[in-house]
Parts: C-alpha cells; structure tokens; sequence
C-alpha cells in the first residue's frame, strides 16, 4: 500500500513539473494507437497505411487541441471508406455531420468520447466506457457514448461488408446505400448497447455525485451490475447469440481497469504549474504559480504515510 | 519594491484569463437575452440542416416506393408528418438550447464578477501606493 502511495505522489510531482511535456507525449500516443487501429481495422487507402504519415499526423495531434484530432480520425475514416465505396464514405459523412450538427457543436470538450468508444471496442474492453464516461464526463456525456457506440457498429458492419460494396456502379448505388442503412438501423445489438451505455453513464454520474463516502468505488460497482443486466436481459429478450460469460468477464475486467484508474489518475488532484506575465507601471512580471501540495486531507490514506515517517525517524 | 498582495492577485486574474478570459470576455459583449438568443438561432439553423440530412436520408432509402407510388400518394399528409416532426425537433432544440446558454451565462457572469473584484482590489493597492509614492 505504501508504495502504491509513493508511486501515486511520484506521478503528481511529476506530472506538475512537465504538464505540457506530459500532455504532449499523451496526445502523441493515443493518436499514434487510434490511426493504427483504423488502419489495421479499415485500412483500404494504401497511402494512409504508410508509417510515416500514421507518425505525422499523430505528431500533429500532440500539439492540436483534442477536437482537432477527433476531426482528423474521422478525415481518415472517410478516405478509407472512399477508396472502398462512395456510399459508405457517404452514410459516415451524413453520421459525423448528424452527430456534430446535434451535440459536438454543444458541447466539442466531450467530443473524445465519441473517439474513445470504438477504440475501448476494438482494445476488447468496450465496457470501460459508460464508467469512464459517468465518472469524468458527467451526464451529458452519455450522448457521445452512444454515439461512439453507433459509429464502433457501422464500422464493424464497413468492415466485414466492404468487399460486397466495393463494386458500385450508378445502377447499385441506391441498392447499397439501403444496404448500408439497413445494416445500420436493424442492428438490434447495437441499439441495446447504445441504450446500456446511456443508462449505465447516467446511473455511474448520479451515484458519483452523491455525498457518499466511497461514492467514486460505489458508482463503478453498481454502473458494472447495471450494465450486465441490462446486456443480460436485453440479449434474451432481444434473442441474440452473445456470450454471456464473455460479457460478464468483459465487465468485470472494465470495472478493475476503472479501479485502477481511479486510484492513480481522477483520484489525484493534478493542479498544475501555471506560467502568466503580465504588467503594471513599474514592473514586467513573468509569474510560475505552483500549487501547494496539500498533506492534510481527510483520507485514511494520508494517516499510513504519518506513520510511517515517525517509524523511520524513530 | 515589489508589493506581494498585489501580484499575487494580477497572477490569479492572469490565470484566469489566460485559462477561460477569452471566452468569458467575448460573452460580456452581449447582454444575456441577446447571447442566448443568438445561440438559440444557431441551434435552430443546425438542428434544420440535421433534420433536412435526416429527411433526404429517408427519401433515399424509400426511393423506389416513393417512385412507384408517384402518383397516388398522399402528399399532402406527407408534408403534414414531415413539419409536425421538424416542429417537434425544434422546440426540443430551443428549449435545451435556451437552457444551456441560460446557465452558461450566468455561471460566466458569477465568476467575471469575482475578477472584477479583484480587479478593484488591485485598482486600490495601485493607489495606496501612489499615495505613499508621494508622502
């Protein structure tokens, strides 16, 4: 425990001092493994598959504010599903332009989410999601969550029904884009996870924002349970062929991945070093304000570190 | 010398604006009824682009049966379903909208007013020192 602790400050030290370094790297990495899961999972543009412009474009996304890399993923989307099919390239136009017009332009600082959702899909663990989203978004980010949800199915659906649409000629389009939409909208297995993303979103922020003691643990717990009964029920009542027991351990595992991202990421206050200048008559004043490190917070944590120090000086 | 209050105060201003100033300063240019109505007319203007993309998107996909019954459909219900659902959309945008840009502004507006106290708090020290200036 002590040394989880140690790590745990190590991190908040850390990550005060190089806060843009450390921005940076992350935006780097995470555009890095989003375009190569786009491009492994619908890759049909050669050109785009080159490493080079995979390294490019993520370097640009380290310096571009997270809605720029959103709008770049989905630039790239769109090239693949052109080189494959205009249609396709069409229905993911009028899905981006519905989804943005609808809520992005509300609210573009929950646009990630949107992003995210396919990924956690394509990583295996798509059950992150709806805790991720209802401990750090809030409630208005279950719409994103269900929409990253829609686009993760009309990917998976681009992906294995690409071959039958690649060959279009004007006499199939309108054939292919009913296709497409029918794939789309009688898809019962994405409109029941659609609909579990959302509740489980809503249930995980309510509980989150309880006066609760633990409530963060609790929220996670009971936004699992609530996730794989609706999944449950849904798949019965809906008859589909899912496994269960791989949703259950799907869930199981998201909700350990969210403990442990809770303990060492939402849980530590990451306020940062602030660079200001500004002036008055006399003076240029170039300001680094660091924030305090507070010791005294009210968790049984902190007490263990107490401790601790008096037995090494003792 | 360097009074310490003071900068202490202009770097939390300077934090301030640095990190949400710009947004907040453009809103202060309007008075609330106008930003949110404003905002109100953008959203009216996107929620018909989606609705029309939604619209077109259906006419697309029913195509044929649009085209084969050419001549025996009932247009003029048509029309009717397709304005009752645009008007229905609507009303649901606006008033999310309004509500939004409600408490955007006046959240905005809550903390402008902590920094315009500041702002006064320096305004004072800069004359106290004045004053001292010239004793």
């Amino acid at each position: 425990m002590a040394t989880i602790l140690v790590i745990k400050e190590q991190l908040k030290r850390f990550y005060g001092k190089f806060d843009v370094y450390v921005m940076a790297v992350l935006k780097f990495i995470g555009a890095l493994v989003v375009l190569m899961l786009i491009n492994s999972n619908i890759g049909y543009m050669e050109r785009l598959k080159n490493p080079a412009i995979v390294v490019i474009a993520s370097l640009v996304c380290s310096i571009i504010p997270v809605g720029g890399m959103v709008l770049l993923c989905a630039a790239f989307v769109l090239a693949h599903f052109y080189t494959v099919s205009l249609e396709l390239a069409g229905v993911a136009l009028v899905l981006f332009l519905l989804m943005f017009l609808l809520y992005i332009r509300f609210d573009s600082s929950l646009g990630y989410i949107v992003l995210l959702t396919p990924v956690l899909f394509w990583l295996k663990i798509p059950y992150l999601m709806p805790l991720l989203a209802g401990l750090t978004g809030g409630v208005g980010a279950a719409v994103p969550a269900g929409m990253g949800v829609i686009i993760y199915y009309f990917l998976d659906y681009a992906k294995t029904n690409a071959p039958a649409l690649s060959n279009s000629t004007t006499e199939t389009l309108l054939q292919n884009l009913t296709l497409i939409i029918d794939g789309l909208v009688q898809n019962k297995l994405m409109m029941l996870m659609v609909v579990a993303f959302i509740v489980t979103t809503i249930i995980v922020f309510c509980i989150k924002s309880l006066s609760l003691d633990y409530s963060w643990p609790i929220a996670i717990g009971t936004g699992m349970v609530v996730n794989m009964v609706i999944l449950l029920v849904g798949e019965f009542s809906l008859d589909l062929s899912g496994s269960v027991m791989g949703m259950i351990v799907g869930n199981l595992i998201a909700a350990a991945i969210m403990f442990v991202l809770q303990y060492f990421i939402f849980a530590v206050d990451y306020t940062r070093t602030e660079h200001v200048s500004f002036e008055d008559d006399d003076y240029v004043y170039y300001v680094k304000a660091v924030p305090k490190m507070s010791v005294s917070t009210p968790h049984v944590n902190v007490k263990r570190i107490n401790a601790q120090r008096t037995k090494r000086q003792s | 010398m360097l009074n310490e209050d003071k900068v202490k105060l202009m770097a939390r201003m300077a934090m301030y604006e640095k990190k949400k100033g710009k947004k907040i300063m453009k809103m202060t240019k309007y008075f609330q009824g106008d930003y949110v109505s404003w905002n109100m007319i953008k959203t009216a203007i996107a929620a018909t682009v989606a609705y029309l993309i939604v619209a077109a998107c259906w006419a697309l996909y029913h195509l044929e049966y649009l085209m084969e019954n050419l001549y025996t459909l009932d247009f003029a219900d048509l029309i009717k379903k397709f304005l009752t659902y645009y008007v229905v959309l609507l009303v649901g945008y606006l008033v999310l909208s309004y509500t939004i840009y409600s408490i955007k502004y006046s959240v905005s507006m809550k903390s402008l007013k902590r920094f315009r106290a500041n702002l006064k708090k320096v305004k004072q020290i800069n004359q106290e020192e004045a004053k001292g200036g010239e004793d």
